[in-house]
């Protein structure tokens, strides 16, 4: 904290979205207690400054983006709580990263019921977008599995709220708006072992897609398809099962227990405190993370994308197809073995367009969203298929259907031509009742905005942002694009 | 995103051709200078792309706190500029501790404080494009300018060694170092081969984001290459 310092200026950092496409400068505070964040506040409103809240940075939007204002850091409120370990809830701080919480909870034999396809994702930010995962038709979003919040709001007061009250049904995807959220208590889920059995199902085309993605909801826990935009939709389904579940391989037979008992040999064993942190995940510094976006750079450059694709989906059909046990890390953040994996796309930028559309609609806009990247000269560098229920936010995205998200290599110089296909595929959104998601956003424009959600939808929204913060002290450049 | 760029000295002569074209470009600009008329003027020129700043380098100023709330004003910084400069030329029998104290203050003492500033955010965002005026005069001592010939050197100096402090840092450093140019400035002065102050703009401008010391004109690299290793006994004999 140098707020005792007259000069800002050592403070200042840049804040960029995921992806590196938008950007601020900000002054950057990284408070250790309450005390320090409402410090914080108050020198704001001397200053005349504003206060945008900022996670790990995961958010491809301009979510926790601004320029030239003060910025809430909670990197260094990362800390447990609490931990009942035979209800399995926990209480932690709002700067833990899911990779913390998944790291200190997998060996008492628990896992976050939610999580997002990066682990670096801190609690805070997960509650601010209310993120979902593979799993969300059958789970839910992140909010759903928290019971309690404590919140700072920008006047200094210690909320205590709890997920049924009203401001806890507000929380959920609340944009870092309402104020500083400094714990969540959370329920985890328990496992029998920290694996699933995970299938790789070839796919053919769009209507195979959602046709195949819809026969696995009734026995699957998880279910994602990795879609080839240089096709017609030909993919692969990725589904999981339950590991003590006997739906997901007629031919494969695994003995649970004889896996429980090897774990606990190697001592990553659960229903037991470790000795010593398991080891999921390789770190910033493994070969993966130092060569990996080397080796993306090159395959995502256009003429070579077809040949990656295709790769892909033959190593998927020869390697995977058969189910088998896959670590929780390993299928949930399959990005982060690349870690900062964005920056093969400098010096360009990696923009993501995610929407949510009814189940009605998937199959026809899906391909004609892809026709348009290609026409547009644009193809996508990946697609991700998943299923979805309702979401609980007042502005969630999600309905009773199937989202898709597409990564477009934002070539130097070819940002404009890109905003210019983001607008074109929202309004195809909109054409279908469909909405944007807001964690990869940083173009949909306010008037657009309006048309997606409910007005009534939008002013409740708004009524909490002033009802918790009057003076409107936290922004984001997402706020004041969208007039939040 | 615009081009958000601070220039210190942006009131007249090359300054002010810099902010015309830089506001062109479509880039939002903060002008600092002392010269309100001129100051009103560019704003009014350019409302919605120049702010202004009235200030004096060699007043006791808070350069930290100046430079936050001219980036506040552009909503970022990407460019800094410092261009403020005077020139007083010596008669031979002309020793004065005035006007050189004054070039020092404001040709490298001025510079320095803004740059100390700019550096440390530029640094800790790891990312900025920092361009000085030096001047071919920093290259060789001369008779007829020996006070400024020091603060230009002292500027090169400077600069040369924030390069090096800031390259692995997202921040380059260009020192441009012209030769004759028409301005307010060399108005009074018998100078040869003078070119314009938009033609100076524009060539300074294309080097902006460019690390290294760099001449306008390959005539001038040329010349004043020769002119360092020209010998004493005849710089000594040399009046201009
Ligand atoms: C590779 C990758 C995969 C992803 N996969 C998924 C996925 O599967 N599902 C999904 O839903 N999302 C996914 N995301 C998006 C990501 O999970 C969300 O954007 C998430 O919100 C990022 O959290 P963060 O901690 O990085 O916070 P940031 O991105 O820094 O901020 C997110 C929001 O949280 C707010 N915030 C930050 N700290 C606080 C605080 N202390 N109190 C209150 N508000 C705060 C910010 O103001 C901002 O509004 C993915 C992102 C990446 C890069
Ligand atoms: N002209 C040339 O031949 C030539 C050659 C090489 C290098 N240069 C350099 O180029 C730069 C610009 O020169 P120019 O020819 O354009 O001269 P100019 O027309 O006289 O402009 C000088 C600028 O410096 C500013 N300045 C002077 N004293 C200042 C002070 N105390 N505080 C703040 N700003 C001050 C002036 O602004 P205010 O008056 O509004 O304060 C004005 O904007 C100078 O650094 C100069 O040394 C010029």
């Amino acid at each position: 904290m140098s707020l005792q310092n007259p000069s800002l200026n050592s403070t200042i950092k840049r804040l960029t979205a995921f992806g590196g496409a938008v950007w601020g400068d900000c002054y950057v505070m990284t408070p250790f207690t309450e005390e320090d964040i409402f410090a914080v506040f108050q020198f704001a409103k001397a200053s005349g400054k504003k206060v945008v809240l900022r996670g790990a940075g995961r958010s491809y939007g301009d979510a926790s983006v601004s320029q030239e204002q003060l910025a809430i850091s909670l990197e260094k409120m990362n800390s447990v709580l609490s931990f009942d370990q035979t209800l399995g809830i926990i209480e932690v701080q709002g700067g833990m990263s899911l990779l913390e919480l998944c790291r200190y909870v997998v060996g008492y034999g628990f896992w976050p019921p939610v999580v997002s396809g990066t682990s670096r994702t801190t609690i805070a930010g997960a509650v601010a977008l209310n993120i979902h995962g593979k799993n969300q038709y059958f789970e839910g979003t992140f909010c759903e599995h928290c019971l309690e919040y404590k919140l700072l709001s920008s006047d200094g007061v210690l909320h205590t709220v709890t997920a049924q009250s009203d401001l806890g049904k507000a929380l959920p995807g609340h944009l870092g708006l309402f104020g500083v959220l400094i714990s969540v208590k959370i329920k985890l889920k328990k496992l029998s072992i920290p694996f699933v059995y995970r299938q790789k199902l070839p796919i053919r085309n769009w209507q195979q897609q959602i046709a195949s993605m819809e026969a696995c909801l009734s026995k699957a826990s998880a279910v994602v398809s990795w879609v080839d935009g240089c096709t017609d939709g030909a993919g692969t389904l990725e589904v999981a099962y339950p590991p003590d579940s006997s739906s997901h391989s007629p031919n494969q037979e695994l003995d649970i227990s004889e896996i429980h008992k090897s774990n606990q040999e190697t001592g990553s064993g659960l229903g037991q405190k470790p000795h010593r942190p398991l080891p999921i995940g390789p770190g910033p510094h493994s070969l993966a993370a130092t060569l990996g976006p080397y080796a993306l750079r090159l395959a995502i450059q256009k003429p070579l994308l077809p040949l990656t694709n295709a790769l892909r989906r033959w190593a998927d059909r020869t390697l995977g197809s058969q189910a088998k046990l896959c670590d929780l890390y390993r299928f949930n953040f399959q990005l982060d073995w690349l870690w900062d994996w964005d920056t093969a796309y400098k010096p360009g930028a990696l923009v993501q367009f995610q929407a949510g559309v009814p189940r009605a609609e998937s199959e026809a806009i899906f391909p004609a969203l892809v026709n348009l990247c290609h026409r547009r000269g644009f193809p996508p560098t990946l697609l991700v298929l998943k299923r979805h229920r309702p979401g609980v936010g007042i502005l969630d995205y999600l309905g009773d259907g199937h989202s898709l998200a597409i990564d477009i290599n934002q070539v130097k110089g070819t940002g404009p031509a890109v905003a210019a296909l983001y607008n074109e595929l929202t309004e195809m959104i909109l054409s279908v009742g469909g909405k944007i998601y807001l964690a990869k956003d940083f173009l949909l424009q306010e008037e657009q905005f309006q048309r997606m959600h409910p007005a009534q939808s939008i002013s409740a929204f708004k009524e909490w942002r002033r009802k918790m913060d009057p003076e409107l002290i936290l922004t984001s450049s997402l706020a004041e694009r969208l007039n939040l | 995103m615009n081009e958000k760029v601070i220039i210190i000295g942006g009131t007249s002569g090359i300054g002010e051709e810099i902010v015309r074209q830089l506001a062109k470009e479509g880039a939002s600009i903060a002008v600092f200078g002392r010269n309100r008329t001129a100051l009103t003027s560019l704003h009014s020129d350019f409302p919605t792309q120049v702010t202004t700043f009235e200030h004096d380098v060699t007043s006791s100023f808070n350069a930290d706190s100046l430079l936050e709330s001219a980036a506040a004003e552009l909503g970022g910084l990407d460019t800094f500029i410092y261009c403020s400069g005077v020139l007083h030329a010596s008669d031979p029998d002309d020793f004065d501790f005035a006007k050189d104290s004054e070039m020092i203050r404001v040709n490298l003492l001025g510079a320095i404080q803004w740059l100390d500033a700019v550096a440390t955010r530029m640094a800790s965002v790891k990312k900025g494009s920092i361009l000085v005026i030096g001047s071919v005069a920093g290259d060789r001592p001369r008779k007829s300018m020996p006070g400024y010939g020091a603060s230009k050197a002292g500027l090169h100096f400077f600069a040369e060694g924030l390069r090096y402090k800031l390259w692995d840092r997202g921040v380059t450093v260009s020192n441009v170092k012209p030769g004759p140019v028409s301005t307010p400035m060399t108005a009074s002065l018998p100078m040869p081969m003078k070119i314009s102050a938009e033609d100076a703009a524009r060539r300074i401008l294309k080097l902006r984001h460019k690390s290294g010391n760099h001449y306008l004109l390959l005539s001038q690299r040329i010349i004043f290459g020769i002119m360092k290793i020209v010998p004493e006994a005849i710089m000594k004999r040399i009046s201009f």
